[in-house]
């Protein structure tokens, strides 16, 4: 189907049809006057607190910026830096390896708990609130709570394993356990994608399934054929805000870590190290050509992942 | 909101990813400071109105030394009636990078005086944002001599003066003396060489079946910095004449082979987790029988379990003599941009006085002998701390200390999880260190 958009290009979603698509921008702008200056306030606050600071970090990227000092322009150094920088890569692996551990599991986790949590039955209010409990946790408390609970020595996790026999792991004692362990801390509050979840469950008509039943449809044929294809919008929404959530990770392993990425580096990520940059080393101008690489990538990624959403998210009514 | 995904256009993707791509300065950097200091912040940023007369001074201490800096502060403000004190905690102010203070001085609101880690002076001065006071000393005639030469050397760089040391500190080996009598060690004879240190905690370890129930040692916990081990192992990390980082001199290759062989004969993930990484003080907990620790680690153990019985003595070395330790600690400075630095500077000389400098004792070390010798006369576990002091190391006075900080605990960590080996470990360092220094 083609869509033609108005003249005015406020990335809103909306669309009219012009029909001709004759008429002059000021025309437009003309009759869009009382939209325009309803939306100044929200205008205003974009181009004030995230236009000016985008555009200032990408100067800032190639200059040596210190915070203190206003620096020098240095042209591309910052980015040949970055790509001799054994920590700047070191940051990107560990990044990478927890957004491919993590996504696919919060997703499975989630999508899982969001259909028991849709069966309708008595009390399921109260689940809801009990999975939806742990994101209203501030990262530093969770940090803090964890890191008691998952000590290898006197946690209550480990004596849980010992007293059935198991040899509990090092969990955060070790850099092969260290990343793992935090994408078990993470899955414990993905309540905040269970709801959405579960509202994209509830919005999938009932027709379908009053139909599924009378054709003698099965539970698990209507979750593959029915619930799961025209999930795939809410699917795909997360999806895209997981990679990005989990490209970000920082508060929960810099609290862990007291900022270091200890053991043996493993648990250094991406933001840890721009932050590291910024305010510790005072270089911003390295720091903000980071800032720029990373959203360079999630930037990619995001626009991988709309590409093919074309073959695999299904929208009802079409 | 999930329906318009099917007529999405390219300036929308682009947005999503722009606000959550990039913009996790503000929100993500909130999440780890404690924020509930905002309002004050912002009160303090605003002194202007009587200025000249109005002295604000930020710390960002709690607890003992918080109380301990207000008692000083307090007397400052009743000796000097005519300069209006305005005290403002802020939270994480040079702990993690002090962003707010960073960006009250960026954005030439600074407060006149701030209570500094001396351990940051030197980039700060490097980069032009803490006030000069040299002149302001010889004007007042402040004797040098009065501090503990490493206190006193941490605030001068390029020979010039910017601030005042207020406080100190200093590292020992903390022992368990229940432990030690139960593994059969005499409790009046701690370890004296690195062999003894060794075999000492050997026989402090405690294994049950697979798992460790206690270590004897582990070295890098608590105040086990690398920078302790390099010096006691008569290494060196700076050299004044080329103004080099030598973090790989040979003594501190040794001392990292030490370490990392040290790991290796026990089960470094147990180690690890018994370590910082529980955030409790191991020793004090009794899973360690060992630890070095500064003044601050006495007062841990206290409130942590008050019935614990331990000595301390000085950290062995290799020979068991030439004995040594480190010294680090606050001072309070002017930044730059400061309203008021003549009142500033009263509120500095006051803080090295006497009075005020009993009150810090309470919290720290003074960095006055005599305070000292008058405050801890009958502490014994600080006495032992304050015998050692007078000829304490410094960290290097450099502008990429933190740089240089980070990095050798990077290598620890890495050379004790067997991730490389020390001799490469500590070149890397004092390559990037030294290429570092000739950037800034």
């Amino acid at each position: 189907m083609s869509n033609i958009y108005s003249g005015t290009d406020m990335g809103m979603a909306g669309r009219t049809r012009t029909g001709t698509g004759k008429r002059s921008i000021r025309q437009a702008l003309r009759k869009n006057r009382t939209g325009w200056l309803f939306v100044t306030p929200w205008l205003l606050g974009l181009l004030l607190f995230y236009v000016y600071p985008l555009v200032s970090s990408i100067i800032l990227s190639f200059t040596s910026y210190s915070i203190l000092k206003a620096g020098s322009f240095v042209g591309l150094q910052n980015y040949r830096n970055l790509m001799g920088d054994g920590v700047f890569w070191a940051s990107i692996y560990n990044t990478l390896y927890f957004a491919l551990l993590y996504v696919p599991l919060s997703l499975i986790c989630s999508l899982a708990l969001a259909l028991l949590l849709n069966t309708g039955r008595r009390g399921i209010g109260f689940y809801r609130t009990l999975f939806f409990l742990p994101t209203l946790v501030p990262l530093v408390a969770k940090a803090a709570i964890w890191i008691w609970l998952l000590n290898p020595q006197f946690g209550l996790v480990n004596q849980a394993l010992a007293a059935i026999g198991i040899n509990g792991p090092p969990w955060l004692g070790s850099d092969s356990w260290s990343k793992p362990t935090l994408v078990l801390m993470s899955l414990w509050a993905i309540g905040q994608t269970v709801m959405i979840f579960v509202a994209g469950l509830q919005d999938i008509s009932r027709d379908y399934y009053d139909a599924a039943a009378v054709d003698g449809a099965r539970r698990h044929q209507t979750l593959w054929r029915i619930t799961l294809p025209l999930l795939t919008p809410v699917l795909f929404y997360n999806l895209i805000m997981g990679i990005i959530g989990s490209f970000q990770v920082f508060a929960l392993p810099y609290s862990l870590t007291g900022g270091s990425g200890a053991p043996a580096g493993s648990l250094m990520f991406y933001v840890m190290y721009v932050y590291q940059n910024a305010f510790l080393y005072l270089k911003m101008g390295y720091a903000s050509a980071m800032a720029w690489i990373l959203f360079a990538l999630i930037a990619l990624l995001t626009a991988v992942i709309f590409a093919s959403s074309k073959k695999w998210v299904h929208y009802q009514g079409n | 909101m999930i329906r318009s995904f099917q007529t999405v256009r390219p300036a929308a993707l682009l947005s999503i990813a722009l606000s959550a791509g990039l913009l996790f300065g503000c929100s993500q950097a909130s999440e780890t400071a404690g924020t509930s200091n905002g309002s004050s912040a912002n009160t303090a940023a605003s002194g202007s109105a009587s200025a000249g007369k109005t002295v604000t001074f930020w710390h960002d201490k709690t607890g003992v030394a918080g109380e301990a800096i207000t008692a000083a502060a307090n007397a400052f403000q009743a000796d000097h009636p005519e300069i209006k004190l305005n005290v403002v905690y802020v939270a994480d102010l040079t702990v993690g990078g002090g962003q707010k203070l960073l960006s009250a001085v960026a954005g030439g609101t600074a407060p006149d005086a701030v209570f500094f880690d001396r351990f940051q002076i030197a980039s700060w001065a490097d980069q032009g944002a803490l006030v000069d006071v040299t002149d302001r000393v010889s004007a007042d005639k402040l004797d040098k001599n009065r501090f503990y030469p490493a206190a006193w050397n941490e605030v001068v760089y390029k020979d010039r003066v910017y601030g005042l040391p207020v406080s100190t500190d200093g590292r020992v080996l903390y022992y368990n003396k229940d432990h030690f009598k139960e593994a059969g060690l005499d409790p009046e004879k701690p370890p004296a060489t690195i062999k003894e240190l060794e075999e000492d905690a050997a026989k402090l370890t405690v294994k049950d079946g697979g798992t460790y129930k206690r270590f004897g040692l582990i070295p890098w916990s608590t105040q086990g910095n690398f920078y302790t081990w390099g010096w006691v192992f008569g290494g060196d990390f700076y050299n004044t004449e080329t103004g080099e980082v030598t973090a790989n001199n040979p003594k501190n290759v040794e001392a990292l082979q030490w370490l990392q062989q040290f790991a290796n004969k026990y089960d470094i993930s147990a180690m690890q987790s018994l370590s910082d990484a529980s955030k409790v003080n191991p020793f004090a907990a009794g899973v360690t029988s060992m630890v070095i620790g500064n003044n601050l680690t006495s007062a841990q153990i206290r409130d942590a379990n008050p019935k614990l019985d331990f000595g301390v003595t000085a950290i062995p070395t290799p020979s068991g003599q030439n004995n040594v330790t480190w010294s680090g600690g606050y001072s309070v400075v002017i930044p730059k941009g400061a309203k008021n630095p003549d009142g500033a500077w009263e509120l500095l000389k006051y803080f090295t006085g006497d009075k005020a400098q009993e009150e810090l004792a309470k919290a720290y070390l003074s960095v006055v002998h005599s305070v000292n010798e008058k405050v801890f006369k009958d502490d014994p576990i600080n006495t032992r701390i304050l015998s050692v002091l007078n000829d304490a190391r410094w960290r290097p006075v450099i502008p990429q200390g933190q740089l240089l900080w980070n990095e050798l605990q990077s290598a620890m960590d890495l050379a004790v999880n067997n991730k490389g080996n020390p001799q490469e470990l500590l070149d890397g360092v004092t390559d990037k260190v030294n290429a570092a220094l000739k950037g800034s």
